[in-house]
């Protein structure tokens, strides 16, 4: 296992990551691997996160209270990037984990210690649960409730669009305790593997399971997994969301760096594509350095706030850009070649950039009232 | 920098731009003490100059003096810091300002000042060469009013006379050359940034001010999104500028001139929209600020020039560098 002190920078982590990642004989089956679908993806890629947690790599900059080693968390994005630009895929739980993590540390801590570790290790598998079929972005018009039961908790209702929901094992959840409005909702920890749980997954436009539905009927929360406060879960949610929109941007700038590269190896010089491809690439390099802040800011636990939303914006504006460049690139070769059957899958799952996660529309409403101050609507 | 130095530095800035002067920037600027702050940390101070310079459409000359002081230092030659350097007038960057022939020098660019004759005049001519050469006979200046009358464009026109040992090529030439536009580049995109953020941020007041259908425009989410979004971009540019302010580096200031570019024709044409028929009167700001983008874009290559030799650079090498280490 690495010793955490060894390291004063990202890039000398970086550097020895990446001589373990080329040189250890258990790391091959993970290098330039295509998954055949989602769930293939999800089964192989848990052998590399548990040989990235059991060789310490994984752990550092994460604290010790949740299975770390300590360390500037930085250096969690300095591993994403080694990843990518060793075309290692990054198992979903990652990105999962960037999210709900932090969550659990600052408002969970008693359920951190004994939980995180086989979540960080990849034994457990966890999701978010946030949208209802009638509450998208009017997320505070949720409906799932949550009612006394002895000691805990029960929770009936339904939740949609869960990432990896169907091959989880636990969500946090946002569900409503109290009244209306955003004032009360709670978050908590369910575990999905229990009677009155039923997970369906939901097949997206790219032929992948990406996401769930699950249906909740009196399902069981011990008390000691509510998240926070009673009534606390809508500050909660937005506290979740500056990870999810700003260390989600770094992760993925790294995939676009990467997939450019692989598109542009044949050398082809192609004037009618020439300025799309140099937008793109300009997006991808603003996003990367404004997510770089982002990373460093969140980091030394600065509250960010709604500027996280620029974030967003800018990852949507690359994101579209960039496959929209590789698929004019590629040409035929993106539209027949069954080889490229993974690229299509990120293509397509690229038309999603200004949906999930709080949709595009949603992202630039905050930044005009919340940023540039304009007026709310009466 | 940090944040107090920059706001008394900002302040400073602001105070002697707004001055009413005949006299040279630089030399008002030498007055602040600016040689000790370039000493201490120069990319922050400059790029702070050209973005305030920006928010206050400032037309004092700090592009040709950078560009100069550029060369002179890649050269060693601390007598051309005060030279003028003509930019090829055509779009395309790597294009020459003079061409060569039988030992004369036939100059057709653009200049930002006319010198005073006796006064040294970089020129950039094919192939990454250099020539300096002497202003007076030979080369006329006449002034454009152009798009934007208050910048002061030269069209420099003439033959000369190359005189040894004002002629440069080599590794030399092309690196001082290089220096010069690659901090001429990142210098315009702080300044397109300073209009972008100046130009966003009236727009906002307006709509907040200006009230339809009994509440102010701004509560309309159309308008919201279209200045979200332009500011959106005007940060990821700024992100870029500074970037390349800090490293240095040729391919930055070009991805960084390109998206602070990009940004501010896009700044405008959302406040533009804001404004309505008012934003579209002699009388209102905007089009001054409007005005001086489309000639600070064109400068040293416009955006679609370079999104498009960008592009054709990733398509060529196949490398996809990666602008900024963790």
């Amino acid at each position: 296992v690495i010793v955490p002190d060894t390291y004063d920078s990202p890039a000398a982590y970086a550097a020895d990551l990446a001589a373990f990642l080329t040189t250890d004989p258990r790391v091959e089956p993970f290098r330039h691997f295509r998954p055949r679908n989602l769930e293939h993806g999800a089964a192989h890629l848990r052998g590399v996160q548990r040989l990235l947690f059991d060789e310490g790599w994984s752990r550092l900059g994460w604290p010790e209270s949740c299975g770390g080693l300590g360390g500037d968390p930085v250096f969690r994005a300095a591993m994403f990037e080694t990843l990518w630009d060793l075309d290692i895929l990054i198992p979903e739980a990652y990105t999962t984990l960037e999210i709900l993590v932090p969550v659990l540390l600052v408002y969970a801590p008693h359920l951190a210690e004994r939980l995180l570790p086989s979540f960080l290790r990849g034994d457990e598998a966890w999701a978010q649960a946030f949208s209802e079929p009638d509450a998208g972005s009017d997320l505070a018009s949720l409906r799932t409730r949550m009612e006394p039961d002895g000691d805990g908790w029960r929770v009936t209702g339904q939740k949609v669009w869960s990432t990896y929901a169907h091959l989880a094992q636990r969500s946090v959840m946002l569900v409503r305790s109290g009244g209306p409005g955003h004032r009360g909702l709670t978050m908590v920890l369910i575990d999905l593997d229990q009677p009155g749980v039923d997970v369906r997954p939901i097949r997206a436009q790219d032929g992948d399971n990406h996401f769930g539905e699950i249906f909740l009927a009196g399902a069981q929360v011990p008390s000691d997994r509510v998240i926070g406060e009673l009534g606390g879960g809508w500050a909660i949610a937005m506290y979740m969301l500056q990870w999810e929109r700003g260390a989600w941007g770094w992760l993925q700038q790294g995939r676009f760096h990467s997939r450019l590269e692989h598109a542009l190896r044949s050398g082809r010089v192609d004037p009618p594509g020439a300025a799309a491809l140099g937008r793109a690439y300009t997006a991808t390099a603003a996003l990367r350095l404004q997510t770089r802040q982002t990373v460093h800011r969140l980091a030394v636990e600065e509250t960010l706030g709604p500027e996280v939303s620029i974030d967003k914006l800018l990852l949507v504006n690359a994101e579209v850009a960039v496959w929209d460049a590789i698929r004019h690139h590629l040409g035929a070769q993106f539209e027949t070649d069954d080889d490229l059957h993974w690229l299509r899958g990120e293509f397509l799952f690229s038309r999603a950039a200004p949906i999930y996660g709080g949709s595009q529309e949603i992202q630039r409403t905050l930044v005009a009232q919340r940023v540039l101050g304009m007026p709310r609507e009466p | 920098m940090d944040q107090d130095t920059r706001v008394m530095l900002r302040s400073s800035l602001e105070h002697l731009l707004g001055e009413d002067s005949d006299r040279a920037l630089e030399e008002r600027l030498a007055e602040l003490g600016w040689q000790e702050v370039l000493a201490d940390d120069a990319p922050p101070a400059l790029q702070l100059l050209f973005e305030t310079k920006g928010a206050m459409l400032s037309s004092a000359d700090a592009l040709g003096p950078l560009l100069a002081r550029q060369v002179a230092i890649a050269l060693d030659a601390p007598e051309l810091a005060g030279a003028v350097v003509v930019l090829p007038s055509s779009l395309h960057p790597g294009d020459p300002a003079a061409e060569v022939d039988n030992g004369r020098l036939r100059v057709a660019g653009s200049a930002l000042a006319r010198p005073s004759d006796g006064s040294p005049v970089i020129v950039p001519v094919a192939a990454g060469r250099l020539a300096v050469v002497v202003a007076g006979g030979g080369l006329t200046w006449a002034r454009n009013g152009g798009t934007d009358p208050t910048v002061g464009v030269f069209h420099v026109e003439g033959e000369v006379k190359l005189s040894a040992g004002w002629w440069l090529e080599g590794d030399k030439a092309t690196a001082a050359w290089d220096a010069a536009v690659t901090a001429g580049r990142w210098a315009l995109g702080a300044e397109l940034v300073g209009i972008s953020r100046h130009v966003l941020v009236q727009a906002v007041t307006y709509a907040g001010q200006r009230v339809q259908y009994g509440r102010p425009i701004g509560a309309f989410q159309a308008l919201q999104h279209r200045l979200a979004s332009a500011h959106a971009a005007v940060v990821g540019a700024s992100q870029l500028v500074t970037e390349a302010a800090v490293t240095g580096s040729a391919w930055a200031a070009m991805v960084a001139k390109a998206a602070a570019g990009h940004a501010a024709e896009d700044a405008c044409t959302q406040a533009q929209q804001v404004y309505g028929a008012i934003g579209f009167t002699w009388e209102h700001e905007f089009h001054r600020y409007l005005r001086r983008v489309y000639v600070l874009d064109w400068l040293l290559g416009d955006w679609r020039t370079l999104e498009f030799e960008i592009g054709t650079r990733l398509q060529t090498t196949g490398d996809v560098p990666r602008i900024g280490a963790l």
